[in-house]
């Protein structure tokens, strides 16, 4: 008898293949039973096993059959065949008709008595979702036999020993051994191939698999990105280890994270953050925020010279790639996520009460002036503590009165994909809309609260052209529309804070003045002098501001296969174009001012308008900045990769690229002229036995930036790596540790766009030659007007690209238990920095400063993910996730004076490169007498210094305090460390995950000019905080200590200098998101006729632990601008 | 497989060649008159614009003005210096980080190309001269700006190439005594190139002339003979690194007597040029007293455009914030405009300073007390064209010589526009500052005086908030300047003699007073005084102080006379402006704003930044800083 044999691997080609058509519609003459089957399996999605022996008897078939059921279709080709089948879940098994039907496949021996039969049985389910696979295959390893899981994910398989190893499989997932008992039942829980061997991963110009990889590259899976906000560039720091990251702002539209792989590795005025690539196609930081994790199939960062010398000139700060999904032949797929958020500020800043307020204001004048005019008399303050009358006694809270305490968001995203053998598709769909936290006013005809409409369509198309040619063309298009107040939200923040809280009242109702058709906005005259207060709420009402950005791109990539010429040489052909587009425009009209005048009897009822003849009732309109740009891309590419002899792979890929970039409105002709990239770049890779590897990398290129001699660069990088666990001598310890690797690489990567982007072509000199601010006027009436010439840039044939030059040691385990570790260590030497020439005198009269490569910077740091899965049983399973990212920088060369030996300390070498120097306070001064016979500090210009004023150290003790004083302060202003940690437990139909994430390793420094309590700035008074209110050395209480200085009512020179008294610890632990959802078990699903339905409620930023009150400590010395949000979501998702 | 490398080659010749070939580069500069033209503009664009009184140190750095603190209406930044705010670390008025040494640059640069005969083919020989000479001065004007802020400064003669070796960008202090001598080189070779007067005054008025490099020359000479740079001992130890004198120990009196004879060849060239002291031609239409001519005279000898007085005007200035500063609410109808700042208030001691109407000072006049200063005195009819008539003001308003009238608004005074309401000089606008009254609208200035001299005769206040201001350039150099000038140095050369008198006589006939000889002999208590060169010197100084007032000479002159650390020691005083109308007595209480420091020999020299200190090691410092 012969042993019924299932071929798997058709098995698992076909596993992927989706659809549940039950109709069969086929025309076909005298072909072969085989191709009736693949015929079957594409019209179907149903997977076809059979032995081919048993094929060989097959007799050609004819058939011409519409929409012909399935069962009733295969009786009809069988009829004549020696074959009959047998229909399970989404299988069918095809046997020799002499053969007994049975439920599952049996085991024979060739020849004698069957021993006992011994029952396998088992479930497989998924390990995220826990829910039943079908059709995984069930193998016995190390042999053929086996079986595939029914659509219940159960198995029954009946062998004649008493206990085996089986190996389950299914494409996308990680296969999985497991030692079985016969009768014993099993569940195995498969986990998605995210980081197994198998994987492949998003290099340069291409994939490659992660077991082979030499390159330091952090991928991730693209579910991790999903998060409660709209902006996915918010959901990278300490979810990818080797990026620095931090958000300061969450006004939608300026809610951009930045991001920085491996920190910043260089000083000059160029560029420091990665280069962003998304299906090759380069993009901005906006492109990537608006990208969303439903599309993304990869995700992937370049961090070492190997990964990313391939970009030569432009890739020494990182790259990151990003490809899109593209379709499955199938049935469509349809995907479906609705959210609806509610968005808050993570912290508002609070301020001091407003009699408090007018206090302080008068302790503020007479603190520094006995004899200073009182800005508030006793009746004022005293009326305002008792509230009778708002409107002649107004007391604002202008975060209250300008702030809602939150706003509602929704998001819509939908995605397709499907398509047939010649072509497939993915087509998706995204609209989100983000509020500001504003509020606004009704009956003025325009909102003027922030309102972000985002809505991006993606179409990838696949063609198989040829069997040996296949094309994708991929269009997209993002369309962000914007209104909001003008000057943005954060300017309303800001204005909460700087604006007068008691002079004026918001408005004045209507009723006040029932004749006026506008709204009677409150206002004053600054004393001594006719210039009007600042009401911001005037100012954020009375008009908006709208923006329209559009970016289209299409791309177009032709693959060819040489395989008939030599197996394993393919050409690739990609090129696109992309098309910017911006413009905004403000409408506003001047609000009409009132106050309140006194009556004939003196007593303050009469409205009175201020601004008789500059209000206005109707909207002005100003036209804004329109920004048109494009792109345009071409790569050609030459592959090869084959193995010989089962050890020997080698690899290699040479690929040539052309850019171009035009700006329409350059503003001078040297920024008119094209941006190019020309280059050629390479891979070669060998490895043997997938136990040694190498590669070898180079980018050679250049950018028309630089003079002719400078204008090409070579940039090698290699790297080796040694698979130690495909080792033999490793098998032993298989058992506990899956997977250790270890990886060298070492290379050079350059960075083309350094200095100011106006100053471009540095082999040029830049002379203005009809410059207004260089001409003169002559003659009796002083109108002959010549203008002069000026030199903006003086030409520099040296100057050329940064250069990295980096080293990594990479470590990758895997154990047994679930544990996943990767480490790289790495140091890089950023050499070539363009800085300006600090050291040339004065009396040298350059116009124009003069640069040169001169700086030299080196980064070190670490990067470390873990991972762990654990599925505990069939209703539990846990994963937890972890990253670092350790980044730190020095200076090594930086063009300074050669500061005597008692100052070294100002010389940036051996420090960060955000480093922030200042003044060293040592407290509050005791009192006026000390003040004056410490070291002067002059920084108050003509203020004397006093008692309650910031008391510097005199560092170079030349007996008075100026910059020659200023020592590093604190942490860099940048993170050195970033991190993240997290986990998810699913439990039957429910998950849930919470991640943290935290900075550590940074300092900022309060910005105390922006919160200088009473300091009078053009219509601008800034308001008290209460944590001035609270804490001020006062002639009372002389808390040498306190928070903020002695009080004044103007700006403190002396208090405000950089100092340690503003630095503060930026360091803090976030719960970055959390997430429960319900994922309908399939029985309801197949009722219901979807393929997933989840219903959750996550939440983003929704507490914070830090040392730093005041403010998010996110934000920095941003503290007053529009705060980071915190985002409270409910989404549903659907596929059918 | 070379695909890719054959699509680079293919296009890697011009592929990244995206520049044209003709870009702007300063060549172009010295292709043709026309560009050259306006590198010429480009080397007159660094002159300093002093009718700006926020930019003019001398307006913010001394006490011949004050403003109220902190200042609304006008950027005070720079009246820091007045008030002690001088720092190391960010100087006021950095004329060395600022534009000076790249307007030197851009001179050389001028001079390099010009004087080579074989650019810009289409300059004929007598404009390229010219030309020449224009920027030889400005170089030389734009060295010595630096040496009056600075002393001994690096002289930079010719421009080091842009990538010169670092060390050679290292320039060391040059002597004082030789920055002068080289100033006054580089302006004796102007002089040599430039004509007696522009060609076209409609198109070429702010070119420099002749007149304009030998009067200069002889500014920078008295600069150079003055104490301040003359033999001050106070620098004994003010040395380069390399151990190098930067002031001379001796007092040279060699250096008056060359100061005097460039004094008297530019006052000669003047003459040539018809450059004579300016009388006021009443061509209103309607009569006008002696009184007002003198002091349309004195007025109008500065603020009328081009006058014959003029010596050098800067062509490309403003004095519209100067006039905006200076000019007070004169007509009840407009007394709320608010487009005047009325920032600028002329201190008490600079009130003081002004001589009786006996042309002496008021502290020797045998014949008027000026003892009690605030006691109140009432207009008279005789008096109606300098004070209001039955109106009271304080002892120290009346009885004093035309300049007072001329040059100070003040609480009771008189102030004649060319619109005056009666057409004429009686009758006419008047300034009643007390709190209540019309002129005390806002704002008053702080001392309640008024520096009306710098306000051109046709300001006028319109309605809606408008006025009409009549702008004038800033007068770089006048005649009467180089006349005390003369006067000075040649007294200092060779003693009282008959040349000094002349031209002090010359100009206190202008401002309606008798000679010095006949006003000291007459009214003064020290009736000699003039006959000897001490006391002559201290009347030349007054004199100086008296016709330059406003004009930003006072700031420089105590500096360069060593004075400044005694007068400028001192409380900036003024009226009290919260006096009101009914409270004339409170009105007229000395009120002390400033005390006011000057610390010698510290505050005689800027300071440079440290960071130029830094950069540079061959600097040195100036002593105190």
């Amino acid at each position: 008898m012969k042993v019924t044999f299932l071929f798997l691997t058709v098995a698992m080609l076909h596993a992927g293949a989706h659809g549940i058509s039950q109709n069969i519609t086929l025309n076909e003459k005298n072909v072969s039973i085989k191709s009736i089957f693949a015929a079957i399996e594409e019209q179907t999605g149903y997977v076809i096993f059979y032995n081919k022996e048993h094929l060989q008897n097959t007799i050609p078939v004819s058939v011409n059959v519409r929409n012909m059921p399935l069962t009733a279709f295969l009786d009809l080709v069988l009829k004549n065949e020696p074959l009959t089948y047998e229909i399970s879940a989404k299988n069918i098994l095809i046997r020799k008709k002499s053969d007994p039907p049975a439920e599952r496949v049996r085991v024979e021996k060739e020849s004698g008595p069957l021993p006992p039969a011994a029952h396998f049985v088992g479930a497989v389910m998924d390990s995220a979702s826990a829910r039943p696979m079908s059709g995984v295959s069930v193998t016995v390893k190390g042999s053929l036999q086996g079986t595939s899981t029914d659509r219940d994910g159960h198995f029954d398989l009946d062998l004649s020993v008493n206990e085996t190893v089986l190996v389950f499989s299914y494409v996308g997932y990680k296969p999985q051994e497991k030692l079985v008992q016969k009768g014993v039942p099993v569940s195995i829980f498969l986990a998605p191939a995210t980081d197994t061997t198998g994987e492949v991963v998003v290099v340069a110009y291409g994939k490659q698999k992660k077991s082979s990889m030499v390159a330091s590259i952090t991928s991730i899976d693209p579910k991790e990105l999903k998060g409660a906000s709209s902006n996915l560039t918010t959901m990278l720091a300490g979810r990818v280890a080797g990026l620095i990251s931090f958000q300061q702002s969450g006004e939608p539209g300026k809610d951009n994270a930045s991001f920085f792989v491996r920190g910043v590795g260089s000083f000059g005025a160029g560029k420091v953050d990665p280069l962003i690539l998304i299906d090759g196609m380069e993009s901005t930081p906006d492109d990537l925020a608006r990208l969303q994790p439903d599309d993304i199939s990869g995700f992937s960062v370049l961090k070492d010279a190997a990964a990313s010398s391939l970009y030569g000139a432009r890739g020494a700060n990182g790259v990151i790639l990003v490809n899109t999904k593209t379709g499955v032949a199938g049935k469509p797929k349809f995907n479906l996520r609705a959210e609806s958020n509610i968005s808050t500020n993570t912290k508002d800043f609070k301020f001091a009460d407003n009699v408090t307020y007018m206090n302080l204001a008068n302790e503020a004048v007479l603190t520094r002036d006995p004899l200073g005019i009182l800005p508030y008399d006793q009746n004022k303050i005293d009326h305002t503590a008792k509230g009778d009358d708002p409107m002649e006694y107004p007391d604002n809270n202008w975060i209250k009165q300008l702030i809602k305490p939150y706003t509602v968001n929704e998001k819509f995203n939908m995605n397709v994909g499907g398509g047939a053998k010649a072509a497939q598709y993915y087509i998706a769909g995204t609209y989100n809309i983000d509020n500001g936290v504003l509020r606004s006013v009704s009956g003025s005809g325009f909102d003027n609260n922030i309102k972000l409409g985002k809505a991006s369509v993606r179409s990838n198309i696949s063609l198989n052209i040829t069997p040996t040619t296949t094309g994708v063309i991929r269009t997209s298009a993002e369309f962000d529309d914007y209104h909001g107040p003008i000057g943005g939200g954060g300017n309303v923040f800001n204005q909460a804070v700087w604006s007068n809280p008691v002079m004026f009242p918001a408005y004045y109702p209507a009723s006040d003045l029932p004749t006026a058709r506008h709204v009677l906005f409150g206002n004053n005259f600054i004393p001594a002098s006719t210039n009007l207060y600042n009401n911001p709420f005037a100012n954020m009402v009375s008009g908006y501001q709208a923006s329209s950005t559009s970016t289209v791109n299409v791309q177009l990539e032709l693959t060819q296969n040489w395989n008939f010429i030599t197996p394993g040489l393919s050409s690739r052909v990609m090129a696109y174009t992309q098309r910017y587009s911006y413009f905004d425009l403000s409408r506003n009209y001047n609000p009409f001012y009132y106050t309140l005048a006194p009556d004939v009897n003196g007593k303050l009822t009469e409205l009175t308008v201020l601004n008789p003849s500059t209000g206005t009732e109707y909207l002005s309109y100003n036209q804004g900045a329109k920004t048109l740009n494009t792109t345009t891309y071409a790569e050609f590419a030459n592959n090869y990769n084959r193995t010989f002899n089962k050890v020997h792979a080698v690899g290699g890929m040479l690929i040539g690229i052309l850019r171009n970039y035009i700006s329409a409105n350059a503003g001078d002709l040297q920024s008119s002229l094209p941006a190019r990239n020309l280059g050629v770049s390479g891979r070669f890779t060998y490895a043997y036995d997938n136990r040694y590897l190498s590669e070898f990398n180079f980018g050679y290129n250049g950018s028309e930036r630089f003079a002719a001699n400078h204008r090409f660069g070579f940039f090698p990088s290699g790297g080796v790596a040694w698979n130690v666990a495909n080792e033999k001598f490793f098998d032993p310890l298989l058992t506990t540790i899956t997977r250790l690797k270890f990886r060298f690489t070492y290379g050079l990567v350059g960075n083309d766009q350094i200095g100011n982007p106006a100053d471009r072509f540095f082999y040029l000199s830049n002379v203005t030659p009809n410059d207004n601010n260089r001409g003169y006027h002559w003659g009796m009436s002083q109108n002959n007007y010549v203008p002069g010439y000026s030199i903006s840039r003086y030409a520099n044939n040296d100057i050329t690209w940064e250069q990295a030059q980096t080293t990594n040691y990479g470590m990758d385990i895997s154990l047994r238990n679930g544990l996943d570790v990767v480490v790289d260590l790495y140091h890089s030497i950023r050499s070539n920095i363009l800085m300006q020439r600090s050291t040339i005198p004065a009396s040298m009269g350059a116009e124009a400063a003069i640069y040169a490569n001169v700086g030299k910077a080196s980064t070190h740091g670490l990067d470390l993910s873990l991972d762990y899965s654990k599925t505990v049983n069939r209703q539990l399973w846990i994963k937890a996730r972890g990253t670092m990212t350790y980044a730190a920088s020095k200076y090594l060369v930086d063009e300074e004076p050669n500061y005597p030996a008692n100052m070294r300390y100002l010389s940036h070498v051996g420090n960060s490169i955000n480093q922030t120097y200042g003044l060293v306070a040592e407290r509050l001064f005791v009192d006026d007498a000390e003040a004056l016979k410490s070291p002067a500090q002059s920084f108050g210009g003509a203020n004397p210094v006093r008692g309650g004023d910031i008391k510097y150290r005199d560092i170079n003790g030349d007996g008075q305090i100026t910059n020659e004083d200023m020592v590093p302060l604190g942490w860099p202003t940048i993170p050195e460390i970033t991190y993240g940690f997290g986990f998810s437990i699913g439990y039957k139909d429910f998950d849930f995950n919470a991640f943290f994430q935290g900075s550590a390793r940074v300092s900022f420094f309060i910005a105390p000019h922006d919160i200088a309590p009473f300091a009078p700035n053009g219509g601008y008074q800034n308001g008290l905080l209460s944590a001035i209110a609270s804490s001020h050395w006062s002639e009372d209480n002389q808390n040498l200590y306190a928070f903020w200085p002695r009080l004044d009512p103007n700006f403190n020179n002396n208090d405000v200098q950089t100092s340690s008294w503003w630095l503060r610890n930026g360091s803090f632990l976030r719960l970055k998101t959390a997430e429960i959802g319900y994922n309908m078990p399939q029985r309801l699903l197949d009722k219901m006729h979807f393929s997933s339905f989840r219903i959750y409620m996550n939440g983003q930023d929704l507490a914070v632990f830090s040392p730093f009150k005041m403010w998010d400590p996110e934000m920095g010395g941003n503290g007053l601008g529009y705060p980071v949000q915190s985002v409270y979501n409910f989404g549903i998702m659907m596929g059918f | 497989m070379l695909s890719g490398l054959i699509l680079l080659t293919a296009c890697k010749k011009n592929y990244l060649d995206v520049a044209p070939d003709n870009v702007a580069t300063l060549a172009n500069a010295f292709t043709m008159r026309s560009e050259a033209e306006k590198y010429l503009a480009t080397c007159y664009s660094y002159l300093p614009n002093d009718g700006d009184p926020t930019q003019n140190i001398a307006y913010m750095g001394c006490d011949e003005v004050w403003y109220q603190y902190p200042s609304a209406s006008i950027n005070a930044t720079n009246w820091a210096v007045a008030r002690g705010g001088q720092n190391v670390t960010s100087p006021y008025i950095n004329y060395w980080d600022g534009y000076m040494f790249n307007a030197i640059r851009v001179c050389n640069t001028f001079l390099d190309n010009v004087g080579n005969l074989s650019e810009v083919p289409d300059l004929q020989i007598d404009e390229r001269t010219r030309w020449l000479g224009e920027v030889m001065f400005l170089k030389a004007y734009y060295h010595f700006l630096l040496f009056r802020q600075y002393g001994p400064i690096p002289i930079v003669d010719k421009n080091l190439p842009i990538d010169a070796p670092l060390e050679e960008t290292k320039t060391k202090r040059q002597p004082a005594d030789s920055v002068v001598n080289y100033i006054a080189n580089l302006l004796d070779s102007a002089a040599a190139r430039l004509p007696l007067n522009v060609l076209s005054p409609s198109t070429d008025d702010g070119h420099i002339t002749k007149p304009i490099a030998q009067s200069i020359k002889a500014r920078v000479l008295v600069y150079g003979a003055s104490p301040l740079f003359n033999g001050n001992t106070d620098y004994a130890s003010f040395k380069n690194k390399d151990g190098q004198q930067l002031f001379s120990q001796t007092v040279s009196v060699a250096k008056w007597q060359r100061a005097a004879d460039a004094a008297k060849t530019a006052i000669a060239t003047c003459s040539q040029a018809g450059i004579s002291l300016y009388q006021f031609i009443n061509q209103t239409g309607f009569p006008l007293t002696d009184t007002t001519m003198v002091q349309m005279s004195i007025r109008n000898a500065v603020c009328d455009k081009w006058n014959v007085e003029w010596i050098w005007g800067n062509s490309n200035s403003s004095t519209y914030q100067l006039q905006y500063s200076s000019m007070a609410h004169i007509d009840p109808a407009n007394a709320g405009n608010s487009s005047i700042y009325g920032s600028m208030g002329p201190s008490l001691a600079v009130v003081k300073q002004f001589y009786s109407v006996n042309g002496v000072p008021i502290n020797e006049d045998k014949t008027l007390d000026f003892s009690n200063m605030t006691q109140l005195r009432t207009g008279t009819h005789a008096e109606r064209f300098n004070l209001i008539e039955n109106y009271q003001t304080a002892r120290i308003n009346f009885d004093r010589e035309p300049r007072f009238y001329a040059d100070l608004g003040f609480d009771g005074g008189v102030w004649y526009m060319q619109n005056s309401p009666s057409n004429t000089d009686d009758n006419t606008w008047t300034t009643q500052l007390r709190l209540g009254d019309f002129g005390a609208g806002i704002p008053v200035t702080i001392t309640t005086y008024y520096p009306k001299k710098m306000v051109n005769w046709k300001f006028a206040f319109l309605p809606d908030n408008g006025n009409h201001v009549e702008d004038y350039p800033f007068p770089n150099m006048r005649l009467a300047d180089l006349y005390l000038l003369y006067a000075e140095a040649l007294n200092e050369a060779s003693g009282p003699s008959a040349d000094v008198y002349t031209y002090l006589n010359l100009i206190r006939a202008r401002a309606g007073l008798g000679t010095v000889q006949d006003s000291w002999t007459n009214f003064s208590n020290n009736p000699t005084k003039y006959t000897t060169q001490a006391g002559l010197r201290s009347i030349i100084h007054q004199e100086r102080d008296i016709e330059m007032s406003f004009e930003g000479s006072r700031f420089w002159d105590l500096r360069r006379w060593k004075e400044a650390a005694q007068t400028l020691n001192a409380n900036i005083t003024g009226w009290n402006r919260m006096g009101t109308a009914q409270n004339p007595q409170l009105f007229y209480t000395i009120t002390t704003f400033f005390n006011m420091q000057f610390i010698s020999p510290r505050d005689y020299l800027w300071p440079i930044a440290e960071s130029d200190l830094q950069v540079n090691e061959n600097l040195v410092q100036n002593p105190g800083w």
